[in-house]
């Protein structure tokens, strides 16, 4: 390897680039099934991201759920329902485009202040199962709670749907 | 020649050299100079099985699986012609007709590639090509042997079934890109074939994992020292080979290029060497799911008599896709309603519990 990966990585700048200009093209793209693709070509950048950076489980995941299963699934109802994007108002895209600089800002701004914390110790196999364990002892009643009110929304999006 | 495709062809070749130079740069960006590499391995002698470049072009990359994919077609049509009771490619190459694949090879090459007027040519052109890239990628993540692997990654079997969960997605953009009813209706019966299959497929593959208690492909060979994980996971190897099946869209799941019903499915607008290349990327596809079967249930390169581990895994898997073949010409082709029901059904049911039964089987005897 030419260049050690860092932030000024050339691979890492050409993935996020890829990225991040498929994000805008589904966006905006006239086509809708156009937009769908690059939805797809968006996933594969950041799952290109995270297997270069050694988060292997994290990027093969990101290909076999985000790619394999979301991507196409979207892609399908797109071709099914066909084509009708209706153009739309200027307004809501500077607002959007307002909070996603200020969104970036922020990520910025805290980004630079982790760099400034010292780094973290690493976290070894011991802490992640101690980590488990209290998020199941302790904490049981509240993953729990959480869960049963992410099933409830499900369920609630699916009945909302059949209406 | 039409003048839309004469652009179209000129545009493709210009975009193929620019993807090749483009993957020239990022392979001597990440790898240093991999020609020079490759140059010094070949003088050096048998190390160079063992060089990146060789490994992807020749062994099991490129070349080998376009010989077997040849031989596969070659011997699916004398296998069915002889279980029909018919005689098959008699005539070209004198002897059984064993060119007729060499004599199609060209007749396709030949033929002009029809772009009807209103297709969605950037999709159109673009599909047959991704669905042969999807098929060469499965095959780099398969390992022959524990040298002989294209692309060594720690959790390779997840990302075997990553891949091959990209196969629906070109078969959608081609269908929809055709604009023809066939192929539309053609696209949605291969994503919903694939979609319901692969969780079956995936399923039965975590049988000999949890045995080996690895994702590791190599590790799962490994564990196997003592005893094919065929015996104590029959029943998951039994569904992965019905869900492989269904996966390669071959009889009795050929449901999505139903001749008799939809033309030919979702490839129904294409000719020439796009229509070549689809059919490659199946039999690519077929190629590294019998490694795949060979790897995990018959104990992969391991065999009794000492010989190259490769040469164990390659014989191994000619017979898995012996196997494939021979169905093929056994059995009609079932209902689109019938392999939704049994992808959904039995085949989910079955397939876990195949897995139980590989765990209990497999603490019996020890494993």
């Amino acid at each position: 390897m030419i260049f050690p990966p860092g932030p000024l990585d050339p691979i890492i700048i050409f993935l996020a680039t890829l990225s991040v200009m498929s994000a805008i093209i589904a966006l905006e793209s006239r086509q809708i099934v156009y937009g769908a693709v690059s939805l797809i070509v968006m996933f594969l950048g950041i799952s290109a991201i995270f297997l270069y950076l050694g988060g292997l489980y994290l990027g093969v995941v990101q290909l076999g759920v985000y790619v394999g299963a979301i991507g196409v699934l979207i892609l399908f109802a797109v071709i099914l329902v066909g084509e009708s994007r209706t153009p739309e108002p200027n307004v809501n895209r500077i607002i959007g485009a307002t909070a996603a600089m200020i969104v970036l800002g922020s990520l910025l701004v805290g980004f630079t202040a982790l760099q400034m914390l010292p780094a973290p110790h690493h976290v070894g196999a011991q802490e992640l199962s101690r980590i488990a364990s209290r998020l199941m002892r302790d904490y049981g009643l509240v993953i729990v709670a959480l869960g049963s009110l992410l099933a409830s929304t499900a369920f609630g999006s699916v009945m909302i749907t059949r209406r | 020649m039409d003048a839309q495709t004469k652009d179209v062809r000129d545009s493709v070749s210009f975009w193929l050299i620019i993807s090749l130079v483009v993957i020239l740069i990022i392979g001597w960006v990440v790898e240093g100079d991999v020609l020079i590499d490759f140059l010094v391995d070949l003088v050096s002698g048998p190390q160079v099985l063992t060089n990146p470049l060789f490994l992807s072009i020749v062994f099991p990359g490129l070349l080998y699986v376009s010989i077997v994919a040849a031989v596969a077609i070659y011997v699916e049509r004398k296998i069915a012609a002889k279980i029909q009771i018919r005689i098959g490619p008699q005539y070209a190459g004198r002897v059984e007709g064993i060119l007729q694949v060499v004599a199609d090879g060209i007749k396709m090459a030949a033929k002009e590639f029809v772009i009807p007027r209103t297709v969605d040519v950037t999709f159109f052109v673009a599909a047959p090509i991704l669905s042969l890239t999807v098929g060469m990628l499965s095959i780099t993540v398969v390992p022959f042997s524990p040298t002989t692997v294209i692309f060594p990654f720690p959790v390779n079997l997840l990302l075997f079934f990553a891949i091959v969960s990209f196969f629906p997605l070109t078969a959608l953009l081609a269908g929809w890109a055709s604009n023809n009813k066939f192929s539309l209706i053609g696209a949605a019966r291969a994503l919903f074939q694939q979609a319901s299959y692969e969780i079956p497929m995936l399923i039965s593959a975590l049988a000999p994992a949890l045995l080996a208690g690895s994702l590791r492909i190599e590790d799962i060979v490994m564990a196997q020292k003592d005893m094919p994980f065929l015996f104590p996971a029959i029943l998951s190897a039994i569904i992965f080979l019905a869900a492989a099946l269904a996966e390669t869209e071959k009889h009795p799941f050929e449901i999505p290029e139903a001749d008799s019903e939809i033309v030919a499915g979702w490839m129904t607008e294409y000719s020439s060497m796009p229509y070549t290349l689809f059919m490659l990327a199946v039999y690519v596809k077929m190629i590294s799911l019998s490694t795949l079967f060979t790897d995990l249930f018959l104990s992969g390169w391991l065999g009794p008599i000492s010989l190259p581990p490769e040469a164990w895994t390659v014989v191994k898997s000619w017979i898995v896709l012996l196997i494939f073949l021979t169905v093929r010409a056994l059995f009609p082709r079932i209902r689109i309603d019938q392999m939704l029901k049994m992808g959904w059904g039995s085949m989910l049911l079955l397939s876990v519990a195949g897995l139980f039964l590989a765990i209990a089987l497999g603490m019996v005897v020890g494993l």
